[in-house]
C-alpha cells in the first residue's frame, strides 16, 4: 500500500521535504490549538494590565486602549498614597509569613514528631482553618475585635474587665491574615517532617550525634526547602490578598496594594490606568520574592522524600506534652472557635446592635434564627447559590478538561511548544488574583464576543485563575501511570485516541476526579478574581457575603457565612475522600 | 515476517541514541540485541514498533514499508501489526486477564466467539488458563509476564519484540521462563526481536545475537561464534571474559604484559593499536610453586572465595597485575593465603584483541 505514495509524481520540490513538512503541520496542530485558548485565557489578560500600564486610556468595547503612550501613570505610582500602600503590603506580607511559619511549624514539629497530647486532634486544628474563606475570617474577627464595637471587648466589659482588643490596625491585619495562612505553612512543613527517610537522621545518631545536634544539624537542614517554600508562598498570598486587607484594614485607614488598587478602580472617574500601573507593582514584588526562593534552593540539592511513608521517630516531650496541647489548643481557639462563635452570634441575634454579650444569655428572646430565615428566602442569596454552583461546576469540569488536555500534551508527547505550554499554564500562580481580574475584566469587555456580564465570563476567569492547580492536580496524577501501559494499547492494535479514551482515562479516574472537586472547591472560595466581573445579575455567594459586610448588613453576613462555609466543609468532605490536596 | 532496518538514525535533541544502523530479522528467527543499558537497544526496538521516531530510515516489516524519511512515510505503531512485551509488562491493572489479552482482538474487531476461543487458546499456551478471570493488579511478576507475553501472541504479531521482558524477575524465576521463552520460540516459530543486557539470557535465546554499543551493532553472529571469538576486547569483557590485560606486540605470535614486561606465546593476531589479552578465568591453570617456563609465570595467592564446584583466586604475578582463575574443586588441594604458585596460560585459550572495534 505504502508503495503507493512513492509512485506518485512529485511536483518540483523533493519528496523529504513534502514529507518533512506535512508531519510538522500534523505536529503542531494539537498544541497550537492548545497554546491559543491559554492565551486568550491567561495572556490576553496580562498583556492588557501590561498595555494599560503605559497608556492613557483603559480598553473599552471598540478601543484597546493603546492611545497616547505615556508613562504618567507610574508617575502617579510613586505618589506618597501609593508608596505608603507598597510599604504596608510589604510590612503585612512579611509579618503575616513570620507569624505563619511559626504557627504552622510549631504544629507541624508537635504533630509529625513528638509526643504531644492529643496528636491527631492537633492535626486536624492545623488543617481546619483551611476550611473558612479567609475573608470569612477576617468577617467574622473584624466582628470580634473592632475596639469599641468588638464582641471581645463587649464580653470584657460584661466582666468587668478592661477592654483591649483591638485588630483595626496593621498587627491586627498581621495577625488574622497569619491565622489564616498557617495552614499551608503546616502541611508543607509536616509534609517534609513525615516524609523524611529516618534513615538519614539514624546515621546521624550512629555516627555520634546525640538527638539535639541530629534535629539540628540534620533534621531541620533538611526541612529548610519545606519553610522556603512555605515562607514564599505565604508572603505571595498574603501580599495579594484583597478580601482580608479590604475587611480588616478598610476600618483602620491600612491600605496595601490590592486594596489601592480597588479604590482606584472603583472612584469616579474610574482611574484604571493607575489601577494597571500598581497592579505591576505588585507583579513585581510577587516575582522579585519567587526569583529569590529559586536561588537560594538551586544552590543545593534537597533529596529528602523517600516516599516510602516510613515511620520517622518521635521525642518525648515530657513535662512539656501538656504546654504543647494548650498552644495548639490556643491557636484552635483564635482560629476557628471564636470566629465561629462571633458569627453564630451575631446571625442569631435578635438585633444588629449589641450592648452585652453575657447578658444576652439572660435574656429571653435574645436569639432567633430569623436572619437564618431571612438568608434563605432572600432572592438574591438564592440567586447567587444557584449562580455559585453552576459557575463552580462548569469551571471545575472546563478546568479539568483543559488541564488534561495540556498536561497530557506537556507529559506525554514530544510535540513542539510543549514547554512553554506549561509555562503558560503556570503563570497565573505569580499574578495577584486581584491583577488577573482587572486583565480579565478588560479581555472581556473588548472581545466581540457578548459574554461580558454573563455567567460565562466567570466561568471562564476561573479556568483562567485556576489552571496552575489543575494542571499540576492532573500532570501528577498523569505521572503516575506508566506510560507502556498507554503505548501497549497502541501497540496492541488501538488509535492513540482509542488508547486515551479506554487505558489511560479511566486508570486517571480518581486523579481527574481530585482534581475536579479541588477545582470546584477553590471556585466556590473565590472572592477576589470576579470582583470587577460581575453584574447585579451574575453575583456569587462570595461577593454577596463581601457586598453585605460592606453594606452593614452583618446579621445577613454572618448567617450567609455560615450556611456557605458548611457548603465547603461538605465539599472538602467529599474531596478528602478522593485524595485530593489542596494547593494553594 | 522479515524485518529490515536501514540506515537508522535516531536523535533525542542533539544527543545521538542510535547511529546509522542497519539490521535485518529473518523471517522466524530470534534475533537479540544486547548490549549495556544505554547502548541504544530499546531505542533502535522502540523504532521498530513506532513509538520513537527516528530522523532518518527505512523500516520494512515483511513487504510493507512502515517507516521512510526520505518518503514521508510513518505507519502509526498500531497499525504496524507489532506485538510488544514491555519491561514493565504494562498490564492495564482495570481489566482482568481476558480483558487484557482480548484487548488486541477486540481492536481488530474480532467477533466475541472467535475472540473466547482464541483468548483461552493463548493463555492456555502460556499455561494461565485457570487466571482468566482474575484482576489483573492481583498477579505476581511471573504471571504478569505471560500475559504480557499471551496478549502480544493472541494478535499473532508480524514481529514480536521483547524489551527486557524477565529483567524484574527474580533469579530462578527468570532462568524458568527464560526456557520456557525459548521452547515457545522454537515451536512457534515466530520471528522475534529481544532486547536485553544479560549475556546468559541472549546466548540462551538467540538464533542469532547482535551486539550494541555507543548506538551502533558492533558484532553481529550465532551464539557460540560470538562467545568463542569475540571481535574486540570490550566485547569481551562483556561477554564476561575475566582477564583483560594490556599487551604490546612482539612477533606475529608473541606479546609482552604491559604491566611487567613478561613475554607470552600467542596464536597468530590482527595487529591494532592498542591490544588487551583476552582470557577466562577457567582457562587460566594454577599449580603448585616452581620456576616459570614457556607462557608459565610464577605468583602469589592474594585473596580466594570457594564458590561450591569451584574455588575463585586471585593471584599476583608481578607490580600491578592481578589475574583471576578459577580452578575446579576436584582439581586437588586448594591453596591458601600468600601460597607460591605458577600460573599457565595455555596459548590456545588466549585472545589477543583490539581494545574496540574500529568505528
Amino acid at each position: 500500500m505504502t508503495s503507493q505514495t512513492a509512485e506518485k509524481p512529485v511536483r518540483n520540490r523533493p519528496p523529504a521535504l513534502r514529507g518533512r513538512a506535512r508531519r510538522l503541520l500534523r505536529e503542531i496542530t494539537l498544541p497550537g490549538v492548545l497554546f491559543a485558548v491559554l492565551a486568550l485565557l491567561i495572556l490576553a489578560p496580562v498583556a492588557l494590565v501590561v498595555l494599560s500600564a503605559f497608556a492613557s486610556d483603559t480598553p473599552r468595547p471598540g478601543n484597546f486602549g493603546l492611545t497616547g503612550l505615556t508613562f504618567d501613570n507610574f508617575v502617579n505610582v510613586t505618589s506618597a498614597g501609593s508608596v505608603k500602600a507598597a510599604l504596608n503590603s510589604l510590612a503585612v506580607g512579611a509579618g503575616a509569613s513570620v507569624l505563619a511559619l511559626l504557627i504552622g511549624g510549631f504544629l507541624a514539629f508537635v504533630t509529625a514528631r513528638t509526643n504531644v497530647y492529643w496528636r491527631g486532634f492537633l492535626y486536624l486544628v492545623g488543617l481546619l482553618p483551611m476550611l473558612l474563606p479567609s475573608y470569612v475570617g477576617a468577617l467574622a474577627w473584624s466582628v470580634l475585635g473592632s475596639e469599641n464595637a468588638g464582641l471581645a471587648n463587649i464580653t470584657l466589659r460584661d466582666l468587668g474587665l478592661p477592654p483591649f482588643v483591638d485588630i483595626n490596625n496593621i498587627a491586627g491585619l498581621i495577625v488574622v491574615l497569619a491565622l489564616y495562612y498557617a495552614p499551608y505553612a503546616f502541611l508543607l512543613v509536616h509534609g517534609a517532617l513525615s516524609l523524611m527517610n529516618p534513615d538519614l537522621e539514624e546515621a546521624a545518631n550512629v555516627h555520634g550525634a546525640p538527638f539535639g545536634q541530629v534535629l539540628r544539624r540534620v533534621t531541620l537542614p533538611l526541612v529548610t526547602p519545606a519553610f522556603l517554600g512555605a515562607a514564599v508562598l505565604i508572603f505571595v498570598l498574603t501580599v495579594e490578598n484583597f478580601p482580608v486587607s479590604q475587611i480588616i484594614g478598610g476600618a483602620a485607614g491600612v491600605e496595601t496594594l490590592p486594596t489601592y488598587i480597588y479604590r482606584l478602580m472603583n472612584s469616579t472617574p474610574s482611574r484604571g490606568n493607575e489601577a494597571a500601573a500598581v497592579a505591576i507593582a505588585l507583579v513585581v514584588v510577587v516575582l522579585v520574592v519567587t526569583a529569590l526562593q529559586r536561588r537560594m534552593l538551586a544552590r543545593r540539592a534537597f533529596t529528602t522524600v523517600s516516599g516510602k511513608g516510613m515511620k520517622p521517630r518521635r521525642i518525648d516531650l515530657g513535662g512539656w506534652r501538656l504546654p504543647a496541647l494548650l498552644a495548639g489548643l490556643g491557636y484552635f481557639v483564635l482560629s476557628t472557635v471564636l470566629p465561629v462563635l462571633a458569627l453564630l452570634f451575631v446571625a442569631l441575634h435578635d438585633s444588629p446592635y449589641i450592648g452585652t454579650v453575657l447578658g444576652a444569655f439572660g435574656k429571653p428572646d435574645a436569639f432567633t434564627v430569623e436572619a437564618f430565615a431571612d438568608v434563605l428566602d432572600s432572592s438574591i442569596a438564592q440567586r447567587a447559590t444557584v449562580n455559585s454552583v453552576v459557575v463552580s461546576l462548569a469551571a471545575a469540569l472546563l478546568g479539568t478538561l483543559l488541564a488534561f488536555a495540556v498536561a497530557y500534551v506537556v507529559q506525554r508527547t514530544k510535540l513542539p511548544g510543549r514547554q512553554s505550554l506549561e509555562y503558560v499554564s503556570m503563570l497565573p500562580l505569580a499574578i495577584p488574583a486581584i491583577v488577573l481580574g482587572l486583565g480579565l475584566l478588560w479581555t472581556w469587555l473588548i472581545m466581540p464576543i457578548p459574554v461580558y456580564g454573563t455567567l460565562a465570563v466567570m466561568v471562564i476567569a476561573f479556568v483562567a485563575a485556576q489552571m496552575p492547580q489543575g494542571f499540576r492536580g492532573v500532570a501528577s496524577s498523569i505521572g503516575q501511570v506508566d506510560r507502556d501501559l498507554e503505548d501497549s494499547a497502541v501497540m496492541h492494535g488501538a488509535s492513540r485516541t482509542r488508547a486515551i479514551a479506554t487505558i489511560t482515562a479511566p486508570l486517571l479516574r480518581v486523579g481527574l476526579t481530585s482534581t475536579f472537586l479541588l477545582l470546584l472547591m477553590l471556585s466556590m472560595r473565590e472572592l477576589t478574581v470576579p470582583l470587577f466581573l460581575f453584574t447585579s445579575d451574575t453575583r456569587l455567594l462570595s461577593i454577596v457575603i463581601f457586598d453585605d459586610f460592606d453594606n452593614g448588613i452583618l446579621q445577613r453576613a454572618a448567617a450567609t457565612s455560615l450556611l456557605y462555609c458548611l457548603v465547603i466543609l461538605a465539599l472538602s468532605i467529599l474531596s478528602r475522600r478522593f485524595g485530593a490536596s489542596e494547593q494553594r | 515476517m522479515k524485518v529490515d532496518v536501514h540506515g537508522l538514525t535516531l536523535k533525542y535533541g542533539d544527543a545521538v541514541a542510535v547511529s546509522d544502523l542497519d539490521l535485518t530479522v529473518n523471517e522466524g528467527e530470534s534475533l537479540v540485541l544486547l548490549g549495556q543499558s544505554g547502548c541504544g537497544k530499546t531505542s533502535t526496538m522502540r523504532c521498530i514498533a513506532g513509538l520513537e521516531t527516528p530522523a532518518s530510515a527505512v523500516i520494512t516489516i515483511g513487504d510493507q514499508t512502515v517507516f521512510d524519511s526520505g518518503r514521508g512515510i510513518n505507519r502509526a505503531p498500531n497499525k504496524r501489526n507489532v506485538g510488544m512485551v514491555f519491561q514493565s509488562y504494562a498490564i492495564w491493572p482495570h481489566m482482568t486477564v481476558f480483558e487484557n489479552v482480548a484487548f488486541p482482538l477486540r481492536m481488530k474487531g474480532r467477533k466475541k466467539a472467535e475472540i473466547n476461543q482464541a483468548v483461552h487458546e493463548t493463555l492456555e499456551l502460556v499455561g494461565l488458563d485457570h487466571l482468566a478471570d482474575r484482576g489483573a493488579s492481583l498477579l505476581s511478576g511471573g504471571q504478569m509476564q505471560r500475559v504480557a507475553l499471551a496478549r502480544s501472541l493472541a494478535m499473532q504479531p508480524s514481529v514480536l519484540l521483547l524489551d527486557e521482558p524477565l529483567s524484574n524477575l527474580d533469579a530462578r524465576l527468570r532462568h524458568r521462563l527464560r526456557m520456557e521463552l525459548r521452547e515457545l520460540q522454537l515451536r512457534l516459530r515466530l520471528t522475534s526481536l529481544y532486547v536485553t543486557h544479560d549475556q546468559d539470557e541472549a546466548l540462551a535465546l538467540a538464533d542469532r545475537i547482535a551486539l550494541m554499543q555507543a548506538g551502533r551493532i558492533v558484532q553481529i553472529g550465532e551464539p557460540h561464534e560470538i562467545y568463542a571469538n569475540p571481535k574486540s576486547a570490550a566485547i569481551a569483557e562483556f561477554l564476561g571474559v575475566d582477564n583483560v590485560i594490556p599487551v604490546t606486540p612482539r612477533d606475529a605470535t608473541c606479546v609482552e604484559l604491559a604491566a611487567t614486561g613478561q613475554k607470552l606465546k600467542v596464536e597468530p593476531y590482527e595487529p591494532a593499536e592498542t591490544l588487551r589479552l583476552c582470557v577466562r578465568a577457567e582457562d587460566v591453570l594454577l599449580g603448585a610453586g616452581g620456576q616459570g617456563g614457556v607462557n608459565t609465570l610464577p605468583g602469589t595467592i592474594v585473596s580466594f572465595a570457594f564458590q561450591g564446584s569451584t574455588v575463585a583466586y586471585r593471584v599476583r604475578v608481578g607490580d600491578g597485575l592481578e589475574l583471576d582463575a578459577v580452578q575446579l574443586k576436584s582439581a586437588g588441594r586448594p591453596f591458601g593465603m600468600n601460597d607460591a604458585v605458577t600460573v599457565s596460560l595455555p596459548a590456545g585459550a588466549m585472545r589477543v584483541l583490539p581494545a574496540e572495534v574500529a568505528a
